[in-house]
């Protein structure tokens, strides 16, 4: 009954100040709804893989999911880069001839590939469950020539990445 | 919002300030949707020449390759124990159509063949080759790329 009687006091001093209440339990539920989806959202896409801006990653379809993480090697219309570390500059997705070596791989992508293998052996030395990893993840840019790829991929043959996983836009 | 507490007679009204909370909520909202990635990527399988192939399988007796072209088709070329060399054109999908059901085929015949290898000219963008690579992930074969 107080509840009752407040609450027709409160609107009759409504009606004399003008002032509007605004219903926001529903908005509140609407919110929890939000961020539970949200926060499920996040915590199921633990591999955080994006390409960098600029990049276009071609469609595809008949992929899989990736359930491990990878060392990634991005292929960008300015340049190569490994774990988002800029390692070879392209020119309008081409490599200059300055940029690889006779063998057919580029020098700077081996010296970054180098690093990663022998970090990667220090925490094997000291970590039994940590095994030397042979898969890469390539995100590459759709325009990129084949041309672009294939010194790319000698590298990281070369450094025992033989498992590669290209990343597409699922259709 | 209120809420009652005790029984009627001697009832307590507690009012809980929402507004606040609404703030955390619309920060955090905006911040999560802000960081959200709503690109659904997915990967194709493939390997680097001369890793793919178990050293304790049998040998193959049927090679598969395929060959992307400058003007945009695709040449799968079997050789061994079957002999064949079909065309598909990269702009028509019915075309690309017909090398998912080669791929299916060469699943079902039983042939001794360990991996189909994938290449293509050097004009040939990714964009091509990851819509080829597509059609291949048909079979259960895997893809080697590289320079054959």
């Amino acid at each position: 009954m107080h509840g009752r009687r407040k609450l027709f006091g409160g609107r009759k001093k409504r009606r004399e100040t003008g002032e509007m209440s605004l219903q926001i339990t529903s908005m509140a539920d609407i919110f929890t709804i939000l961020l539970v989806f949200l926060l499920k959202g996040l915590s199921s896409d633990a591999l955080q893989i994006s390409p960098s801006n600029g990049t276009q990653l071609p469609n595809g379809i008949n992929t899989v999911a990736l359930n491990e993480p990878a060392i990634q090697v991005e292929v960008s219309k300015d340049g190569i880069l490994v774990e988002k570390d800029f390692v070879s500059a392209l020119q309008d997705y081409h490599l200059s001839a300055k940029e690889m070596s006779r063998d057919g791989t580029i020098p700077s992508l081996n010296e970054r590939l180098d690093k990663e293998r022998a970090r990667q052996k220090l925490i094997a030395q000291s970590n039994d469950t940590v095994k030397i990893d042979s898969r890469a993840i390539i995100l590459s840019d759709q325009k990129v020539p084949f041309a672009t790829m294939k010194p790319v991929l000698r590298s990281l043959a070369a450094h025992g990445y033989s498992d590669i996983k290209f990343a597409v836009v699922k259709e | 919002m209120s809420a009652n507490f005790g029984s009627s007679s001697n009832s307590q009204e507690v009012d809980l300030n929402i507004t606040p909370i609404i703030d955390c909520f619309t920060v955090l909202i905006t911040f999560m949707l802000a960081s959200a990635s709503f690109l659904s990527i997915g990967f194709f399988d493939a390997y680097t020449p001369g890793m793919s192939s178990d050293p304790t399988s049998a040998p193959p007796d049927t090679e598969a390759f395929v060959k992307i072209k400058n003007n945009q088709t695709a040449e799968l070329k079997i050789k061994g124990r079957k002999h064949l060399t079909l065309t598909f054109d990269l702009k028509n999908p019915d075309s690309l159509k017909g090398l998912d059901q080669e791929m299916k085929k060469l699943d079902s015949e039983h042939l001794k063949l360990n991996q189909v290898l994938l290449s293509a000219e050097d004009d040939v963008d990714y964009k091509s080759v990851a819509d080829v690579m597509g059609h291949l992930s048909q079979s259960n074969l895997p893809v080697v790329v590289g320079d054959f």
